[in-house]
């Protein structure tokens, strides 16, 4: 049967009743599933992935620590992975040893430093010179001395020196929000990840991020934005990243955050969205997919929990939608994302 | 004809034509010794496309497939006599230095994407000696005009003939019509189609669209029916082009001669100009004597198009009556507007309807895309169930509709009739299996469904009707497993490096 | 990571995937490793290029390996330029008596003192156009296995950026063809504005092509995008006040709610028309106050949307007499819309102008303690429309009505026929539009939050906009409905009063 001339593929709506063991958070299978992430030194995924093993850490460690299980892991042998992935040239952090440092890396590497407390481990002012050089003219953020452009790189830059407390007297904050409005697009109100750029629920994360971090939310349209966001939850209760596109876990995280930085949580139905993302548990080896029945991945992982808890559901840690770090650790540190009120 | 070829046959097929070709490819396709002859000079029987003059010929010698024919130009004769006319024409002089370039059907058709002649074509692989054109346009007549019927979410978009609300209306009943299953809608169980169309709410216009050209119904048309053909209209959508329809390049006389291919592929024996003269049974056998250009062939089974009969056996058949009234025409100028001629036009079907719905007739207009004729010329198909001996009168009342308003510059004008015997079952006193004539029908259901039951009367059921014929290139060497993996079967770059690596170690 | 099906295989299956994958990870980690003993002794040649590619080809998202293909690329074209410059500089006497043979042939003996046999009658300039094809070509080879990949599109521009004989239209080209393959890869499109952009293709082809796209397919949430991003740079709008000319308005409306009636459920052109439907391009750039109270040592101030940092803003009360400066002002809401200055000092019975970027608003006298006010209502979308436009509306309203007719329960036509309404005359389809939200709380129970606060803004806004035509205004504000949240609350900062409703 082909009509698909007439009838559009469907919206991937999940209609199928959830399965028994997908209506509960599997706690343990998950924390199992990220422990074990990576401990077989020929697990081939793992060696393929290790282009991206920094931000691979930094989805390890948070999903534990959300879940209160940080101590599984060896915090002395990460601590020390990532010291040794700072570029001693550069100051910036690469994704693991024989690789070139970028501003991707460099976040998650402070990220996971915040969260052990090891910031004087390495040097900070090397990393406050790596971003800073990556600043061009018009306000935007290359991610490494290659030149590419995008907004994501921008909310790396700012996420980064706000962790490290670090942000006035180094970038030019002005003209990089200037740079990040001239992403915003009339239409709908969202981001791209360049000037003219399609919106898109990954980017509308970071613009939205970096103005919570920079505290200029009061520069969104919060109405027209909140809508788009929102007009993606689809029937199965997850979000996709544009329209008429599949749901996935990690949009769901994107879209999620977005709206609670934005006060607009209630514009969504929590319920079904928290439905979906459970859904997406592998409950033979743990770990989450971004669609019901496929492969699970320790980004999605992250991002499952992620989503979870800012649902609210009991057993896990507050996690900050702006930083997606446990609150905690934000608290400890005295940073304060912009969040608006409803 | 070599006459040094064998005189012992598993299966002799007589004639030529689509339903004949479909056995003879069959059984030969099984392993079964096959002989396909044709008293023709040429193959397809009654399926056949002809060249303008050869056209012109058998329209003067009426045979027993094919009489009352006529033809007229309404063209000048030739140049010298268009003189006065600026633009220089066509005349009958050019049409006919032209004759080569024509294919004329006596039986044009079109098949639904995914109908049964594209899924057995596909089925049996002999889709490789075939090659379509994607019907352009599926059309009705609204004020006269020829107008293009939406077939896509795109077309019912970009159409100008459908209101906003039309629109909607068109699309949510072709998506209910979709998403029908058995246990839907029981109220209309029993009723018309037409009654259902009517419960939707839907416009005149929209209800024309859909009885006219997508369901292809009448007024009395079941609710079942009518909903079946609805959604084979719509299974056979977004496949290849933008209709549900498919069109053999260079006419429907060469689908015939795809399955005579495989069939000889296999092994089947072909001679043309030969005709069956007489058949008896063998003695202390089941065999068949068959004879034929004064030899005798032995063969188990035989399988003959009614109009090859010899005269002994085709009076149990009954007499040949009017079947198909069928009416050519050449024109320089295409039916429809510029929108629906794009680019010098391609394929159009219109279905068309007479005497309120009573009588129905199909249009098929060709342009030169269709590999049917010279460029510049359009040729159309006119064909409706007969009711008399007069064709011309027969479609008088689908030539009157089509030709009044806005009427084509026509150089050529034809008509014939096809025939059928009244009795088409093959009575248990004969030795032999009869095909059934040229029905009329959109599509080759009728002639598939003919040939596979005369297939299963032969083999029985156990035995596939065509199946996948392999490409040449697909030979398996025994002995090889292939889902053993092999260092070899890496790719190359990656053995290399292998290869360098176990050196460096 | 995206899409991929888990799939129940045999333990056979598993043993035989597990044997491959060993092999490629064997071959992947020697390959790595040579490239990085390369690369530290900076042997930056045709082998390591050949080493990348197998990776890439296999995992285009590994970038190190692409900054050390621009590494190698850069040391190649620089070698190359150089002996350009040789080339140039060498004197070349009685360079026009030479015949192209001997030139060939002096050429195929510098390649030869470069040791670089296989290049022979390569030019350099050639050479360094083969240098950046090779680049192009495995570009190309990555975004076929993986069309999203950042690193391979960013390569390509890099290289294209390198070159200054870039073949623009070549680019344009590909463009096409992959968006043939993926009508919303937004890595394409993005690529496409920037190669138009070099191409300097006029937007008025750009729309063209925009517009065959949503022919061929409405479904494409990018084109619409795409289009939105042309128009008003094509049709500007001279009052700003609509998006685009109010003639391509028109047709722009036209064409999409005929998409929304071909399939309301597609959601790629909601938005676009939503847009359409509203008011202007520009968005203010400052804050704008919209309520003001002020009493002899003290004033409050209410802007539109949120300032974090009131310094910015220059706010002075202007009389015949004096300008006074109001600034030290400190945020009375988390918001930041409310503010609050503590240290005025006002002269009584003069009449003052409050004056802030490029505002002016006359002050009023309040009738209960004679502080000073001002109050601007929300506007509302019913700017002024011509009348072609009101008539396309009006069309389109009736649409849309008698598709609800028809399909009562459409998500899509109920918000579009209240957002018409509104566009049409905001008071007086108020209650029909706020019947439609309350239909649409049902029938899109998942924005079921969104649809009340919706309802909630258009009854404030109509509320307060009213407000200073009744008779207790400004004293006392009577909410309009039960509130979950308050929208444009910041407004009510000149009232004494405000009465909830039960």
């Amino acid at each position: 049967m082909d009509f698909t001339t007439f009838v559009k593929p469907s919206n991937g709506g999940v209609t199928t009743e959830p399965h028994s063991d997908t209506t509960k958070l599997q706690f343990w299978k998950h924390v199992e599933y990220i422990e074990n992430h990576g401990k077989q030194e020929d697990d081939y995924e793992y060696c393929m992935t290790e282009f991206l093993r920094m931000s691979g850490i930094f989805w390890g460690v948070t999903a534990l620590d959300i879940m209160g299980q940080l101590e599984r892991l060896d915090r002395n042998s990460i601590i020390e992975f990532v010291k040794r992935c700072q570029c001693p040239i550069s100051g910036g952090f690469a994704p693991c040893e024989g690789h070139d440092p970028h501003l991707l890396y460099t976040l998650s590497a402070v990220q996971v430093l915040c969260t052990y407390e090891a910031l004087d481990t390495i040097d900070c002012d090397a990393v406050v010179r790596f971003v800073v050089g990556l600043q061009q003219p018009d306000g935007s953020f290359f991610g490494d001395k290659w030149g590419e452009v995008d907004t994501r790189f921008s909310f790396c830059a700012v996420a980064t020196l706000t962790l490290l407390k670090r942000m006035e007297q180094s970038i030019d904050v002005e003209k990089a929000v200037k740079f990040v409005m001239s992403c915003c697009n009339q239409t709908d109100g969202g981001f791209g990840s360049k000037p003219g750029a399609e919106s898109h629920a990954g980017l509308i994360y970071c613009c939205v991020g970096f103005l919570s971090l920079t505290q200029r939310l009061h520069l969104l349209d919060v109405d027209k934005l909140g809508w788009w966001l929102c007009e993606r939850q689809l029937p199965s209760g997850g979000l996709n990243g544009r329209p008429e596109k599949l749901p996935d876990v990690c949009y769901s995280w994107w879209v999620l955050s977005s709206l609670t930085i934005m006060g607009r949580l209630h514009w969504i139905s929590s319920e079904k969205l928290q439905q979906f993302i459970l859904s997406c548990q592998d409950t033979e080896t743990g770990g989450f997919s971004d669609r019901t029945g496929n492969m699970p991945d320790i980004f999605h992982t992250l991002f499952g929990i992620g989503g979870l808890s800012l649902l609210g559901h009991s057993g896990l840690k507050a996690i900050n939608p702006t930083l997606c770090m446990p609150q905690y650790i934000i608290d400890r540190l005295e940073i304060k994302p912009q969040v608006l009120s409803q | 004809m070599s006459d040094d070829l064998p005189e012992e046959f598993d299966l002799i097929v007589v004639g030529t034509g689509f339903t004949e070709s479909c056995i003879a490819a069959a059984a030969s396709r099984i392993g079964k010794t096959v002989l396909h002859i044709d008293a023709n000079e040429y193959y397809g029987d009654a399926w056949s496309s002809f060249n303008l003059e050869a056209f012109n010929c058998l329209l003067e010698q009426p045979n027993f497939t094919l009489r009352n024919g006529s033809y007229i130009w309404h063209g000048p004769e030739s140049k010298e006599e268009n003189e006065e006319m600026e633009i220089v024409s066509w005349t009958r002089e050019t049409l006919l230095e032209k004759s080569r370039r024509f294919s004329l059907d006596l039986s044009p058709r079109v098949a639904y994407s995914d109908g049964e002649l594209v899924k057995l074509l596909i089925k049996s692989n002999i889709c490789r000696y075939a090659e379509f054109r994607a019907v352009d346009h599926v059309c009705i007549l609204s004020n006269d005009e020829l107008v293009s019927v939406p077939c896509s979410r795109s077309d019912v978009f970009n159409t100008k003939m459908l209101t906003m609300v039309e629109k909607r209306m068109l699309m949510k009943f072709l998506t209910a019509c979709n998403d029908y299953k058995e246990e839907d809608e029981l109220s209309f169980r029993g009723r018309t189609f037409l009654e259902y169309l009517q419960a939707q709410r839907v416009t005149d216009k929209i209800g024309t669209c859909v009885m006219q050209a997508i369901a292809m119904c009448d007024a009395n048309t079941s609710f079942e029916v009518g909903m079946q053909r609805t959604n084979r209209f719509l299974g056979s959508l977004g496949r290849y082009g933008n209709t549900p329809f498919l069109f053999p390049m260079y006419g429907s006389g060469e689908l015939p001669q795809c399955f005579c291919r495989l069939c000889a592929v296999f092994g089947g024996v072909y001679c043309l100009k030969r005709s069956l003269d007489g058949i008896t049974q063998a003695e202390q056998s089941n065999e068949l004597l068959v004879s034929s250009a004064g030899k005798t062939l032995r063969a188990k089974q035989v399988v003959c198009a009614p109009a090859q009969l010899p005269a002994s056996l085709a009076r149990h058949y009954g007499e040949l009556k009017p079947h198909i009234s069928r009416g050519l025409f050449i024109a320089a100028s295409p039916l429809g507007n510029e929108e629906l001629n794009k680019g010098g036009g391609g394929v159009i079907l219109l279905r068309l309807l007479a005497e309120e719905g009573a009588r129905e007739a199909c249009l098929l207009q060709l342009a030169h895309y269709s590999g049917t004729c010279p460029e510049g010329l359009y040729i159309f198909h006119l064909t409706t169930p007969a009711i008399s001996e007069d064709p011309s009168a027969d479609l008088a009342a689908f030539t009157a509709q089509l030709f009044q308003a806005n009427a084509p510059q026509i150089l050529y004008s034809a008509y014939f009739t096809l025939t059928a015997q009244t009795i088409p079952k093959t009575s248990t006193a004969m030795p032999i299996c009869c095909t059934a004539a040229p029905t009329y029908e959109l599509d080759y259901d009728a002639a598939i469904a003919n040939a596979r039951d005369i297939f299963d009367k032969l083999y029985g059921e156990a035995e596939e009707f065509l199946p996948r014929a392999p490409d040449p290139e697909e030979i398996v060497v025994e002995g090889e497993d292939p889902s053993a993996l092999r260092e070899h079967s890496l790719p190359e770059d990656l053995r290399a490096q292998l290869q360098q690596m176990d050196i460096a170690e | 990571m995206h899409g991929r099906v888990k799939v129940r295989t045999t333990e056979e299956e598993r043993e035989r995937k597990k044997k491959e994958q060993v092999l490629k990870m064997r071959a992947y980690r020697a390959a790595m490793t040579r490239i990085q003993i390369k690369r530290s002794s900076g042997e930056l040649d045709d082998e390591l290029l050949n080493l990348t590619v197998q990776i890439l080809l296999r995992n285009p998202d590994v970038s190190t390996l692409w900054n050390i293909r621009r590494e190698c690329v850069l040391a190649k074209t620089a070698q190359l330029q150089q002996a350009m410059q040789a080339q140039e500089k060498a004197p070349a006497p009685k360079a026009s008596e030479q015949t192209e043979k001997e030139e060939e042939e002096k050429e195929q003996e510098q390649a030869k003192e470069e040791g670089d046999g296989d290049k022979k009658s390569a030019t350099y300039s050639e050479q360094l156009q083969t240098v950046y094809a090779t680049e192009l070509d495995l570009t190309e080879q990555c975004l076929m296995v993986n069309p999203k990949s950042y690193n391979s599109w960013h390569h390509r521009c890099w290289t294209l950026e390198q070159n200054p004989e870039a073949n623009w239209q070549r680019e344009l080209q590909l463009c096409n063809k992959y968006l043939k393959f993926d009508e919303r890869n937004f890595h394409t499109w993005d690529y496409r504005r920037y190669v138009s952009a070099k191409a300097a293709v006029p937007a008025e082809q750009e729309l063209d092509f925009c517009t065959e796209k949503i022919k061929v397919n409405f479904s494409n949430y990018s084109s619409w995008h795409h289009r939105s991003l042309l128009l008003p740079k094509l049709y500007p709008n001279e009052l700003k006040e609509r998006p685009m000319s109010e003639q391509k308005l028109k047709q722009e409306l036209e064409m999409v709610l005929t998409a929304a009636f071909t399939d309301p459920n597609d959601s790629s052109a909601w938005f676009y028309q939503r847009w359409l439907l509203g008011g202007g391009v520009q968005r203010e750039e400052s804050a704008e106050i919209v309520a003001f109270r002020c009493w002899p040592h003290k004033a409050e101030l209410a802007l539109k949307t949120s300032c974090p940092e009131m310094v910015q803003l220059k706010i002075h009360l202007i009389s015949a007499q004096n300008s006074l400066e109001l600034d030290n002002w400190l945020p009375m809401d988390a918001n930041k819309t409310q503010w609050e200055c503590g240290s005025i000092d006002l002269h009584a019975n003069s009449n003052y102008i409050l004056e802030s970027d490029g505002q002016r608003l006359p002050l009023s006298v309040h009738p209960k303690d004679e502080s000073l006010y001002c109050f601007v209502p929300p506007h509302s979308i019913s700017t002024s429309c011509s009348k072609e436009l009101l008539a396309e509306l009006q069309t389109q309203l009736k649409s849309c009505m008698d598709l609800l007719d028809y399909e009562p329960d459409s998500k899509w036509t109920l918000l579009t026929s209240a957002l018409l309404m509104r566009a049409i005359d905001v008071d007086k389809y108020h209650e029909q539009s706020l019947a439609h939200l309350i239909k649409l709380e049902q029938v899109d129970a998942l924005r079921q939050g969104y649809y009340q606060d919706l309802a909630q803004r258009w009854n404030m806004e109509i509320a307060l906009a009213k407000w200073p035509e009744t008779k207790h205004f400004p004293l006392v504000f009577e909410m309009p409905g039960k509130m979950k949240r308050t929208p444009y609350v910041q407004y009510l900062i000149v009232a004494d009063a405000i009465i909830e409703c039960d």
